[in-house]
C-alpha cells in the first residue's frame, strides 16, 4: 500500500501544485485518478513512486517512508509507467529485461531473471512479439510491452499514466482487463486517465483531483450518485442497465 | 535479430576494417612496396623511404582514422541515447566546435605543450555538452530546440576559433584543415597523446552501455527502475566529451561520423547499446579510414581533407533524417 500524508508540492519556480493532499493507494484495488488537465495527477504518481520529494508531508510505502528506501529497493516495490519511449530499437524482450535492473548483480541476468522475464512476457500477453522491436509495435502492444517490464520488475504497485490514451476501444478494454487481473493478484494498481467511461467501468475506487487537492474519493457508483463527477466535469452522468449489465451515459450539463 | 546474424555482422565489420586499414596503408601518392618495407625492417635500415613512409606517414594516418572514427561514432551513440534524439551528434550539437575552440586557444597560448591539446579539447567538449545538458535537463528537448541550440553553440565557438586564428595566425599547423577535419597533420606524437584517452573512453562507454540502455527509455523510467540518473548522466557526459575531445585534438572538426554511423548500426543491429557501442566504434573507424583513403586518391596528386568528403556524405544524410523524423521530432 502507498499512503500519501498531507503532501504539498511545487515544481521549482512555480506555484504550489498540491497543498495538504492525503490519499491511499490500496493493495488489490484498481484506483483511477481523475481530474482536469494540470491538476497534478501525473505529479501524484511521480511522488508516489518516489521520483519527486514533497515539500511537506510524508509518503509511506508499506508503512515506511519512501525516502528511507534506496532507489533500487523502492524499484522492487513500485513500478511507474509514465511517458513511454515508443521509438527505441530495443526488442520487447530487451525492454522487459530492464525490469530486472534492480535485482541484478554485476549487470548479469541470472537464470531466475530470465525465467521472470519469460513469465512477465507471457502474462502481459506479448510473448509472441518478444523479438520484435518496440518501434514497430501498435499502441496496445506497446502498453503490454511496458506492462511486461513492470511485471518483470515484480513490483507490488504499478502506477500508469494514461495507459489507454491513443488506443482503439477494444485495445482499451484489453489493457483495462489486464490491469484488473494484476489487481486480482493483490497488486496495487493506480491509473491516471481521462476516459471517464473506462474509469467508471473498471475502477474499484475513483479519486477526483482539482486545484491541488483530493476533492473526493469513493466507488464509481457512489461518486456518480452523489453528483461529484457532475460537479467536477460539469456534465451529467447517468447509470443504466441493459441485459443485466450496468452501463454509463454522459451528457452536457445544460442539456436535459 | 538472432545471435548468428549478429556474429556475421561482427565478422563483416572486423574484416572490413582490417581490409580498409591495409588498403589505407598501401595506397596513396605512392603505392607502398611491402616487400621493400619488410626487407628494410629485417635489416634495420631506418633510411629506407618505404619504411619511413609507412611509419611516419601512413601508419599514424590510418591509426588516427581508426581512433577518431571509433571515438566520434561511440560518442554519437551516447549522445543520441542520452538526449533521446536521433538528430543528436557531436558536430550537430556544437561539441566538436567546443573542443576545436579550446584546442586552437591552447595551441596559441602554449605552443610547445602538445600534451595539453587533448586535455583542452576535452574541456571544450565538456563545456559544450554541459551547456546542452543544463539547458535541456528538464523533460528533454524537442528536436528543433536541440538542433537550434547546437547551431548557436557552433556559431559561438566558430567565432571563437576565427578570433584565435586572427590573432595567432600560426597557432596551429594546418589550421585550415583542422577546421574541416583532416588526418593530413596527424603525427605519431599527437596520436600518442590522444590514444590513451580514446581507449579509456571506449572502454568506459562499453561498461556504461547497460546504463545507457536504461537511460534511453527516459529519465523517469530510469529513475523508477532505481538508476542513479544524475551520476549516470554525468559519467556518460564525461565519456562523450573525452571521446570527442581526444578525436578533435588531432583530427580536427570531423563532421557527421557520430551521426551517420550510429544510425546505420542501429538499423542493422537494433537498439541494444551493449552491441551498438562496439559495433559503431568499428563502423566509425572503417568509415573514416575509407573516406580518408578516397580523399587521398580521388584527385591525386591533390589531396582533399577527409572532413570535406565526410561532410559531403553527412550533409545529405542529415537532411534525410530531418525529413524522415519530421512528424516525430521536429
Amino acid at each position: 500500500m502507498i499512503e500519501l500524508q498531507n503532501i504539498s508540492f511545487a515544481y521549482p519556480g512555480e506555484l504550489p501544485l498540491m497543498q495538504g493532499l492525503s490519499c491511499r493507494l490500496r493493495r488489490g484495488r484498481l484506483t483511477v485518478l481523475l481530474g482536469p488537465n494540470g491538476c497534478g495527477k501525473s505529479t501524484l504518481l511521480r511522488l508516489a513512486a518516489g521520483l519527486l520529494r514533497p515539500s511537506t508531508g510524508e509518503i509511506l510505502l508499506d508503512g515506511r517512508p519512501i525516502s528511507q528506501y534506496k532507489p533500487r529497493e523502492a524499484a522492487k516495490q513500485v513500478a511507474l509507467l509514465g511517458q513511454l519511449n515508443n521509438r527505441t530499437e530495443l526488442t520487447v524482450r530487451q525492454l522487459a529485461e530492464m525490469g530486472r535492473y534492480p535485482y541484478r548483480v554485476w549487470g548479469r541476468l541470472r537464470a531466475e531473471d530470465k525465467l521472470r522475464v519469460d513469465m512477465a512476457l507471457e502474462q502481459a500477453g506479448i510473448a509472441r512479439c518478444a523479438e520484435r522491436r518496440i518501434s514497430t509495435l501498435s499502441g496496445g502492444q506497446l502498453q503490454r510491452a511496458y506492462i511486461a517490464l513492470a511485471l518483470a520488475q515484480d513490483a507490488a504497485a504499478v502506477l500508469l499514466d494514461e495507459p489507454t490514451a491513443w488506443l482503439d476501444i477494444s485495445a482499451r478494454f484489453e489493457i483495462m482487463g489486464l490491469l484488473l487481473q494484476l489487481c486480482a493478484e493483490g497488486r496495487t494498481i493506480a491509473v491516471v486517465m481521462h476516459e471517464l467511461d473506462l474509469a467508471l467501468e473498471f475502477a474499484d475506487e475513483l479519486m477526483l483531483l482539482d486545484g491541488g487537492r483530493l476533492q473526493v474519493t469513493g466507488s464509481p457508483a457512489d461518486l456518480a450518485a452523489d453528483g461529484s463527477l457532475e460537479r467536477l466535469f460539469g456534465i451529467r452522468v447517468q447509470a443504466g442497465t441493459a441485459e443485466g449489465r450496468r452501463f454509463w451515459a454522459f451528457a452536457p450539463a445544460e442539456r436535459q | 535479430m538472432g545471435r548468428s546474424s549478429d556474429k556475421l555482422i561482427w565478422a563483416l565489420l572486423g574484416t572490413l576494417l582490417l581490409v580498409l586499414m591495409l588498403l589505407g596503408l598501401t595506397l596513396g601518392a605512392t603505392v607502398l612496396d611491402w616487400p621493400a618495407v619488410w626487407q628494410a625492417w629485417q635489416t634495420g635500415d631506418t633510411t629506407s623511404t618505404e619504411l619511413r613512409i609507412l611509419l611516419w606517414s601512413r601508419l599514424p594516418r590510418v591509426l588516427g582514422g581508426v581512433l577518431a572514427g571509433a571515438a566520434l561514432a561511440a560518442a554519437g551513440v551516447i549522445l543520441q541515447a542520452m538526449l533521446g534524439n536521433p538528430l543528436a551528434g557531436p558536430n550537430v550539437l556544437g561539441v566538436n566546435a567546443g573542443a576545436g575552440f579550446l584546442v586552437l586557444l591552447a595551441a596559441a597560448l602554449w605552443p610547445d605543450a602538445g600534451a595539453l591539446l587533448p586535455v583542452a579539447a576535452f574541456m571544450g567538449a565538456l563545456l559544450a555538452v554541459g551547456i546542452l545538458l543544463l539547458l535541456t535537463i528538464r523533460g528533454g528537448a524537442s528536436g528543433t530546440a536541440l538542433v537550434l541550440l547546437g547551431v548557436a553553440l557552433t556559431t559561438i565557438f566558430s567565432a571563437g576559433m576565427d578570433c584565435v586564428l586572427l590573432f595567432w595566425p600560426d597557432a596551429y599547423v594546418g589550421a585550415a584543415s583542422f577546421l574541416v577535419g583532416s588526418l593530413a597533420y596527424v603525427t605519431p606524437e599527437r596520436l600518442c597523446f590522444a590514444a590513451p584517452y580514446i581507449l579509456l573512453g571506449l572502454a568506459l562507454a562499453v561498461l556504461l552501455a547497460r546504463e545507457l540502455n536504461l537511460l534511453s527509455l527516459g529519465v523517469d523510467m530510469a529513475s523508477s527502475l532505481g538508476q542513479n540518473v544524475r551520476a549516470v548522466r554525468a559519467a556518460l557526459l564525461l565519456v562523450a566529451a573525452l571521446l570527442v575531445g581526444a578525436a578533435v585534438s588531432f583530427a580536427g572538426l570531423l563532421s557527421f561520423v557520430g551521426l551517420i554511423v550510429p544510425h546505420i548500426m542501429r538499423f542493422l543491429l537494433g537498439g541494444d547499446n551493449r552491441l551498438l557501442l562496439p559495433a559503431s566504434a568499428l563502423g566509425g573507424a572503417a568509415l573514416v579510414v575509407a573516406a580518408d583513403m578516397l580523399a587521398r586518391l580521388l584527385f591525386a596528386p591533390y589531396e582533399l581533407s577527409v572532413g570535406i568528403l565526410l561532410a559531403a556524405l553527412g550533409g545529405p544524410f542529415f537532411i534525410y533524417l530531418v525529413i524522415r523524423n519530421r512528424s516525430k521530432v521536429l
